[in-house]
């Protein structure tokens, strides 16, 4: 049976910038129809990969295909791309900025342009120039400019980023609806792995510019390895505290519900852990599993603390 | 050359033409233009009242078409046009990247030498928009106020002359631009630049003065020298300093391509 054309493939790509390794023999593959959540601490060089792919910064090693291009700008036919935050040319029309893309992009006619200002909800608020759009709005532009041109691959970097908690569900909607109503392939980076889980079949989780987890995001969270979590309810809170600071393997993650604790384990059986506390203690009132999510399993391959 | 060159370069014109420095040069041009034909009209009428040693003043003074003509091209080229021009193509380069703006062309499938192409063809276009609002203006303006004597067609080809100064000037803006995001520091960097090669070109002229051969061949060459290529069209065609010029022109659209060519941009 003949395979799909992967959308993307990377294959040890590196950049270095003086002596630091911003991104290390990174290889990702990304199918056709996927979509992909590209995950990783603040600095784990996910954007400087990004624009690597993109062809914006030079690569010092490795090798990017894009539906088996090899050479920047036939694959750059097949790709949107926003790179953060999104900017215009304010003084410019919502619709002047898109087909500002769309000459630059040698495709996208007026009616390429209407869809993608209808796909993004902005259809009605064409002709107002950007310097009146909110921050929502403008994210929404800069999705509405990667799709001009339809094409297969579109590339997201924090698309999210900056926005508050209803601009956050807006993006989000958009895009879950585009990865249902369209044949796009979506490679995503975003820091909130809530809405990750939510959106993505498969994630790559980088640091230190390294891949160190990719796969669907159900194998991953259920493999081995991974962090459990508990909420621990104990009268003396204090006490609770202090007994979990002393343990490596463990670390606080904020408050739970009714005035209980947070914690995530590390290879501590729920059980082990209640058998410390009260070894040294501590009269422990609750103890509750939580369930295992994309969240966690970031934080155990990404927190020194607890690896 | 990408098939869609043309729309690329018409995307440019309208950003070109969009900033309040393409806005401002378009209205600064028709201004030289109505104010050199004023101007000869007002000193025109002061000479019939002035008399230099006997001789009235009116009689040094020649006031026809050609001369206000002549009178708006030398106030078209003097500093103020040419800087707005300069702060165009600052603002075409170093603003985008400054703007991140560029970034989001540069991620459209366009080899990197057609967006700086576009870039010079739409900066080119603002340049001879404001000289042929320049010319416009005296032209009419002068046909109206004096009698039409002398020929023009030096003086036009002045103007023509004076497309390829700005062409020169741009490829050199966009040089400096691409090695800084600061628009204001690319004008004055030029500027800066453009007095020290003047100061230079005037020490050279002494030295050639005092005998020195290659003194006026090599100011001849310089940069700046050779951005007043269009001066000479009055008094004659003179080949070293287009050929200075073009040779100019080439070497920093050449440069210009390579650094972005290579630059990263964020």
């Amino acid at each position: 049976m003949e395979t799909a054309t992967p959308a993307l493939v990377t294959d040890g790509l590196t950049r270095r910038f003086g002596d630091r390794i911003a991104v290390d023999k990174l290889s990702i593959q990304v199918q056709p129809g996927d979509v992909y959540g590209f995950l990783g601490p603040n600095g784990a060089g996910k954007t400087t990969a990004i624009r690597c792919i993109l062809g914006l910064i030079r690569k010092d090693a490795g090798n990017v295909r894009i539906f088996g291009e090899t050479d920047p700008v036939r694959q750059r036919a097949h790709v949107g791309a926003m790179v953060e935050t999104p900017r215009f040319f304010d003084w410019m029309s919502a619709r002047g900025n898109l087909e500002r893309t769309a000459a630059f992009a040698g495709k996208g006619d007026r009616s390429d342009i209407d869809r993608a200002l209808q796909l993004v909800g902005l259809w009605g608020r064409e002709s107002e120039p950007v310097r009146a759009f909110s921050l929502g709005m403008r994210q929404r532009l800069g999705i509405a400019r990667a799709l001009v041109g339809r094409p297969k691959l579109l590339v997201l970097d924090e698309p999210t980023n900056g926005l508050d908690p209803r601009g956050m569900k807006e993006v989000r909607d958009l895009l879950d609806n585009l990865a249902k109503s369209t044949q796009l392939t979506i490679f995503i980076s975003s820091h909130l792995l809530d809405e990750i889980e939510k959106l993505c079949g498969r994630v790559g989780i980088i640091e230190h510019g390294r891949m160190i987890a990719e796969g669907k995001v159900d194998d991953l969270v259920a493999g081995e390895g991974g962090v459990t979590a508990v909420e621990v309810g104990a009268r003396d809170r204090a006490g609770l505290c202090s007994a979990l600071e002393a343990m490596d393997d463990v670390k606080l993650d904020g408050d739970g519900l009714g005035g209980r604790l947070r914690v995530l384990l590390a290879g501590v059986e729920p059980a082990a852990l209640n058998a410390r506390l009260v070894s040294a203690g501590v009269a422990v009132t609750a103890l509750v599993p939580q369930e295992r999510n994309l969240e966690q399993l970031f934080l155990s391959l990404t927190s020194k603390e607890i690896t | 050359m990408p098939p869609h060159m043309l729309a690329m370069i018409r995307a440019e014109i309208v950003a070109v033409f969009g900033r309040w420095s393409g806005r401002g040069a378009l209205v600064v041009a028709l201004a030289v233009g109505l104010l050199a034909v004023g101007g000869l009209e007002m000193a025109s009428r002061a000479a019939d009242n002035i008399n230099a040693n006997g001789t009235p003043a009116a009689s040094m003074l020649t006031v026809d078409w050609a001369t206000c003509v002549a009178w708006s091209l030398q106030a078209r080229n003097f500093f103020v046009l040419p800087l707005l021009i300069a702060l165009a193509g600052a603002s075409t380069l170093s603003g985008e990247l400054k703007e991140n703006t560029l970034r989001e062309i540069l991620v459209r499938p366009v080899p990197r030498w057609s967006v700086v192409f576009a870039k010079v063809a739409a900066l080119s276009v603002l340049s001879i928009a404001t000289l042929g609002v320049t010319a416009a203006a005296s032209l009419v303006g002068g046909a109206i106020m004096f009698p039409m004597e002398e020929a023009i067609t030096g003086h036009l080809m002045g103007f023509a002359m004076s497309w390829l100064s700005d062409l020169g000037l741009i490829t050199m803006t966009l040089l400096v631009a691409s090695f800084s995001r600061s628009v204001g520091g690319v004008v004055v960097s030029l500027a800066l630049y453009l007095m020290a090669d003047f100061l230079l070109g005037t020490l050279l002229g002494f030295l050639g003065q005092l005998g020195t051969d290659w003194a006026p061949i090599v100011r001849d060459f310089l940069p700046g020298t050779a951005l007043q290529a269009w001066k000479d069209w009055d008094v004659g065609f003179e080949p070293k300093r287009v050929g200075a010029l073009v040779v100019w022109t080439i070497v920093t659209w050449v440069l210009t391509t390579i650094r972005v060519q290579r630059m990263d941009v964020p």
